[in-house]
């Protein structure tokens, strides 16, 4: 099958790619591809990430994902999953952003995170 | 060639009694760089920096954010000089792109094996913007004995009494603590030096009192058990992050020398009170170190904390505040949630409230820090309770013979100055 111009619809896996001055890194990645919508969620995966966070690297990835999924960036909406990790600790619970982008000579930049319950995001998904 | 290795200062904790160590990161470095070079140290902490118009090179090591400011002034003045700069240590990795700014050249990652390479394209004027070996660890049986030859080390001594100096057993951490950037450094794998190598370098320090800098001991309970009888016969005396909570492991350690350990002290519960009883009875000292600020906390739960403390029979306590220091969960959770209100890396020496605490406010958290360092040390000042500690380890080397006394002739300095009384 030819990829480079196939559409996905929807994508449900581990993603790995070269992070921060070149790491290995890996995210989970969903992809929900709509008519009017591109919803791309990463989530943290913590221990199981040899790299660095996708925070610092948030503009960067978003990029690689719509490059290797053929995701058009104005159709993009973007949602950092921060998952809850078996902890009593408050910093450990999960949160949601939607992450908003500057696009600054083509490239996306400037990340600005928004906060989203879980119930949002699943309208999103479903709406 | 002459290379010009300096190690910025910075603000030190303004409640805690002033020392200065002899730095690690640069002796490390030092040991990898080809013998040709004649390589000139300053630890500005400790020595005045004279710009010298005769060096080839100049390295800049920095290891702590509140470094970086600093770091970047003096490289401005050396290449206004037409001196070539390269910048290398943790806090580069940390500030890298922002570091490149300043520099002709940035070196991320671990040394052993790659310095040969650096100084062969300075010397061919080929110098590369950046030698970038993250996560791209070098064999660690690499590691060698540091070069602490390049110290001034009278400079070191306060009172007469020298400081402990610090070596390192291993690098990585299976932790990823909340506050710890060390995973994203050393990356998560638990890499022990070669015990016999570790060895090889402990003999060749001329100081009884050490300082094990590893994150944590606590990795792998074989390994240190190995570690510590190995360490017995040298009767050094030394003071390190957590040790396995192992009454075999706690037992070598205090027979290898285990003089104090610093240990986190992050709530109050029985774990703690328990972990604290088992160091006191292998005759282990402990530090306490407070993190201040977490999401956790409340200002009743800091009050209730600092009485815990005081229960608790700590023989020092250390209260930082929470610092967003960069590749750290704090700091991506605090970026997202946009509470970082202050970007001035000369605030970031832990002692100032730089985000909007979530339970707080930022002068509320800044007048709990206070208060800490003020109720735990009203009974007994830290002068106090730190000379309880070195007459700890005075009676210990008094035991087996290895105690030296201060020497005299540097008995009315401190750090290379004289006293002012």
């Amino acid at each position: 099958m030819e990829l480079e111009n196939f559409e996905y619809n929807f994508i449900n896996q581990i993603y790995k790619y070269d992070g921060l001055w070149g790491r290995k890194s890996k995210c989970g990645l969903k992809l929900v591809n709509k008519s009017e919508t591109a919803i791309v969620i990463v989530t943290d995966l913590y221990e199981e990430n040899p790299g660095g966070s996708i925070t610092e690297f948030c503009a960067e990835l978003a990029m690689l994902i719509c490059k290797e999924f053929n995701i058009d960036n104005n159709k993009l909406i973007f949602i950092h999953h921060v998952p809850e990790v078996n902890s009593s600790l408050d910093f450990y619970s999960e949160a949601f952003y939607k992450v908003c982008f500057e696009t600054l000579e083509g490239k996306l930049q400037n990340p600005d995170w928004h906060p989203l319950t879980r119930d949002e995001v699943e309208k999103m998904i479903q709406s | 060639m002459k290379f010009h290795l300096i190690y910025p200062s910075w603000s030190k904790l303004k409640e805690q009694t002033n020392f200065n160590l002899p730095p690690h990161g640069p002796v490390v470095m030092a040991a990898t760089i080809p013998e040709y070079v004649n390589i000139q140290f300053t630890d500005e902490n400790v020595d005045e920096l004279i710009y010298d118009d005769s060096v080839d090179f100049v390295g800049i090591s920095m290891m702590l954010t509140a470094q970086v400011k600093r770091g970047w002034q003096i490289a401005d003045k050396y290449r206004s000089l037409g001196k070539k700069v390269i910048f290398g240590g943790i806090s580069t990795m940390l500030h890298a792109k922002e570091t490149q700014e300043y520099a002709d050249s940035i070196f991320l990652g671990e040394v052993e094996g790659r310095m040969t390479e650096v100084f062969k394209d300075f010397e061919n004027n080929q110098l590369k913007p950046v030698y970038n070996y993250m996560g791209k660890h070098p064999d660690i049986s690499l590691v060698g004995t540091a070069k602490r030859s390049i110290l001034n080390r009278e400079k070191y001594y306060h009172k007469g009494i020298q400081m402990v100096d610090l070596f390192h057993a291993s690098r990585g951490c299976r932790f990823n603590c909340y506050p710890c950037c060390v995973s994203f450094l050393g990356g998560r794998q638990f890499r022990p030096r070669p015990i016999e190598r570790v060895i090889e370098e402990l003999e060749t320090i001329e100081n009884n009192r050490l300082f094990i800098v590893d994150n944590s001991l606590a990795q792998d309970k074989e390994w240190e058990k190995e570690l510590f009888r190995e360490m017995i016969p040298l009767k050094k005396k030394w003071c390190s992050h957590p040790i396995e909570n192992d009454a075999e492991v706690l037992d070598l350690a205090a027979q290898a020398g285990a003089w104090y350990v610093y240990q986190a002290i992050f709530d109050t519960s029985d774990y703690i009170r328990k972990r604290i009883k088992r160091y006191h009875d292998h005759g282990i000292k402990v530090e306490g170190t407070i993190l201040l600020g977490l999401d956790n906390q409340t200002e009743d739960d800091i009050y209730r904390l600092i009485d815990f403390l005081l229960e608790m029979n700590l023989d020092l306590a250390e209260f930082t505040i929470l610092t967003p220091f960069h590749h750290t969960k704090a700091y991506d959770d605090m970026i997202r949630q946009k509470r970082i209100f202050d970007t001035n890396y000369d605030h970031y020496n832990a002692e100032r409230v730089v985000f909007q605490p979530k339970h707080m406010s930022p002068d509320k958290l800044q007048e709990l820090y206070q208060y800490a360092w003020d109720t735990f040390y009203k009974d007994e000042t830290q002068e106090q309770k730190m000379f309880k500690l070195i007459l700890d380890v005075i009676e210990k080397e008094m035991r087996d013979g290895t105690y030296r006394p201060r020497k005299e002739d540097l008995a009315t300095s401190t750090f290379g100055k004289p006293i002012t009384r």
